[in-house]
Parts: structure tokens; sequence; C-alpha cells
């Protein structure tokens, strides 16, 4: 009888399949992924800062499903940041599994770059083209003069406005420009921004770092400052 | 003796039994990694397909807004032909000649378009213009998909290769008419495709 049911077993073993192991390549030491929506390694926002950006997301992702999370990293130690945002993204398992509906904002502090990695499911929403709009009209600005909150927060408010179609580059250009020629009329509207601009900045601290001449590298939905 | 019979049958049909067992379930386990290729070569196709549908516009978007070289448009649009006419169905990626060549098409086509954009650099005017920084934002972004598309097709071929020629499936797998298949290989300065300096 034992001989037999070893063989019944060995059969049944058999018949169950013996696991491929996968040996999938980990490229880099993702940070475990926290509870929030916000990961803020570069230590860039204060305490309510990130409280009042989860909040946001949150409530963002409970009524859309959308998932929007903002990581801010010191360093990204010579790794493309579209790469490594695209990565960051899949291992964490950002938005809906089979939507494919999320989005992460990576911004790395010492390569003064960021990055808006969108999954497939958010594409048609927010495309390479408004992606890359909305760093350069609305959070590169931001960056440059240190406002690291301000920047990531009107981002995230534009990417939003972006999922649900409402977002104007041009209106954001315009209200975030810091070209010469600004015609009169945006003036006033530019005089009401630099009064909340500079309430926001003085809450947020941020950087010392000096201004450096624009340089884009990561890709559709990239750009440093 | 009779019992002997027994036995032997009972062995012959617990063989056959295991033989039957292991071919379908090799043949599950091959079906599913079979198809997994398949979907993501589609990927590749697809946001290889992208890039090239953005290719007229851009020649459009180029021609209308500046007096720009002639060569240089040509050329891409001549490598967008080219890559274009070379299809692969999943069913031919067991031929690394086809992979190649559609590497090969492809590879040049990327390779006309970062000169085209860096021309482009001469031309403030156009650089200056919504359509042509958006395109431009595409066009890098799809490079960044292709980039991912490609590696989780080989990542799903060496999945399938490793399948193909692991034991026990090994022994089924060429009578079920499953092959190894081909991987894109590492290009000459990959890593950099997406990274042509545009401004």
């Amino acid at each position: 009888m034992r001989p037999r049911s070893l063989v019944f077993l060995a059969v049944l073993l058999w018949c169950t399949g013996i696991a491929v192991p996968h040996v999938q390549a980990q490229q880099y030491d993702f940070p475990s992924r926290p509870a929030g929506p916000v990961l803020d390694q570069a230590n860039l926002l204060s305490g309510a800062d990130q409280a009042r950006l989860a909040q946001k997301l949150t409530a963002f992702e409970d009524t859309t499903s959308t998932a929007v999370v903002v990581v801010t990293l010191p360093s990204l130690n010579g790794a493309p940041i579209s790469d490594y945002a695209f990565s960051l993204g899949r291992a964490w398992g950002v938005g809906q599994e089979g939507k494919d509906n999320g989005v992460v904002v990576l911004l790395s502090e010492g390569d003064r770059e960021v990055f808006i990695a969108t999954g497939y499911g958010v594409e048609g929403a927010l495309p390479d083209a408004i992606a890359n709009r909305i760093i350069e009209a609305v959070m590169t600005p931001a960056f440059r003069k240190g406002d690291f909150y301000a920047g990531l927060d009107r981002g995230t408010d534009a990417i939003i406005q972006a999922t649900k179609g409402e977002f104007d580059a041009e209106a954001a250009r315009a209200a975030s420009s810091e070209d010469d020629g600004i015609p009169y009329a945006l003036l006033f509207t530019l005089l009401i921004f630099a009064y909340f601009f500079g309430q926001s900045f003085f809450r947020g601290g941020g950087g010392k770092k000096s201004r450096r001449s624009t340089r884009r590298g990561g890709g559709g939905a990239g750009g440093s400052w | 003796m009779r019992s002997k019979g027994v036995i032997a049958l009972v062995v012959g049909v617990l063989l056959l039994g295991f033989a039957g067992c292991g071919a379908a379930s090799s043949y599950n386990t091959l079906v599913q990694a079979d198809e997994q290729v398949s979907t993501a070569w589609a990927n590749v196709e697809t946001q290889y397909q992208r890039r090239a549908d953005l290719i007229p516009n851009l020649v459009e978007t180029v021609k209308g807004a500046a007096d720009f070289e002639q060569e240089t448009l040509q050329s891409v649009t001549e490598a967008r032909a080219k890559a274009t006419s070379i299809q692969i169905s999943a069913d031919d990626l067991n031929n690394p000649q086809r992979l190649q060549q559609f590497q090969q098409a492809q590879s040049a086509l990327g390779q006309s378009l970062g000169r085209l954009l860096a021309v482009s650099e001469n031309y403030p005017q156009l650089q200056a213009t919504q359509s042509f920084s958006d395109l431009q934002a595409q066009l890098e972004g799809t490079e960044n998909r292709i980039a991912v598309a490609r590696r989780d097709y080989n990542n799903a071929v060496r999945s399938y290769n490793t399948t193909v020629r692991s034991f026990p499936t090994v022994l089924f797998a060429g009578l079920l008419g499953f092959e190894s298949k081909a991987a894109f290989e590492a290009e000459q300065g990959a890593q950099d495709a997406p990274d042509v300096n545009f401004n």
C-alpha cells in the first residue's frame, strides 16, 4: 500500500505542474510603499504640507479610482528618471490592477529633475504632451523658486484637472510665467497669484540652490529646473 | 502468475497516466507562457506604431514652422516607410533574423528622428511653438514606453524559453510545436535613445 500511495503522490505532483521559478531582475532598491500617497524621502515638505497633499490625493483616488502618488528622492544615483518612475509605479502597484490607472510624480532634488509617469489607463486623460505642459508651466517655475510644496500641490491639481479634461496650459503658463512682456491684463492675475505664492513660500521654506539653465532629458513627461 | 499480470497492467496504466498528465500540464504551462509573449509583443508593436504615427505630424509641423533642411526630413520619412514595412506576427517570433531586421529598421528610424530633433535646435522659432513642444514630449514619452514594452517582451520571452527548455516540459515542447523565441538584443547606445538632448 505504501509504495503505491507514494507513486500516486508523485503523479499528483507531476500533474499539478512543476513551477518554474521566475527570476525577475530587480533593478533598483525601491523604498517600501508608505500607507499614504506621499513619500518625501528628500525632506522637502513639512508634515502639514504632506498631510494636505496626501488628503487631496486620497480624496481624488476615492472618487475616481485614479491613484496619484508623489515621491521625492534626494538623488537618483545615476538612474534615468523615466525608467525609475515607471519601475517604481510597477513595483508598488500604483493604480488598480487591470485598469492600470496609476500616476507617479517623481522628484529628485539632487538631479533637479521631475517626471510624471502615467499608466496605460490614464494615458488617454493625461497624455505625455499634457504631462509635459504641467511640468513646464506649473511645476518647474515653483521648483526654481525652491517652493517644492507649491510646485507639487499645483502640479497635482493640474493632473487632477487634466484627468477631468479641464487643464488649460495657457492659463497655467500665464499664471506662473516668468517671461518679459506680460500683457497688462495678466499683471493683475499675476499679482493675486504672487500673493498666494508668497504665503505658501514663507510657509514652505525650501531649497537654497542657485538657478540653473533648463535642460530636459528624462522623457516625455519629464523635466528639470 | 495472475497477480504479476495485474501488476504489469497497473504499472502500464500508471505510466500512461503519468505521461498524459505530464503532457497536459506541460501544454498548459506552455500555452500560458506563449500567450504572455504574444501579449507583450502586441504591446511592442503598438508602441512602435505609435511612434510611426507621430511622424507625419512632426514633419508637417517642422515644414510649416521653418525652412527646414530637406535632407533630414526626407531621411526620417524614408526610415519610417522602411520601419513600417517590416511587420512580424506573433507566430514569427521564433525567427531571430526577422526580429533583428525589425529591430534594425526601428533603430534606424529612432536615429534619424534623433537627428531631426537635434537639428531643430537651430530653429528657435520652431522650438517656441506649442505644437512642436507637444510633439516632442509625445515622442519622448513614446520612446520611454517602447523601452518598457521591449523589456517586458524580453522578460516574457525569457520566461517562455526557460519553460520550453526545462524538464519535464522539454520532453513535450518539441512534440507540441513550441520552439524557443527570439528576444531583442541590447542596442549600442540603446540606453541613451530616449535621452536625446532636445533643448
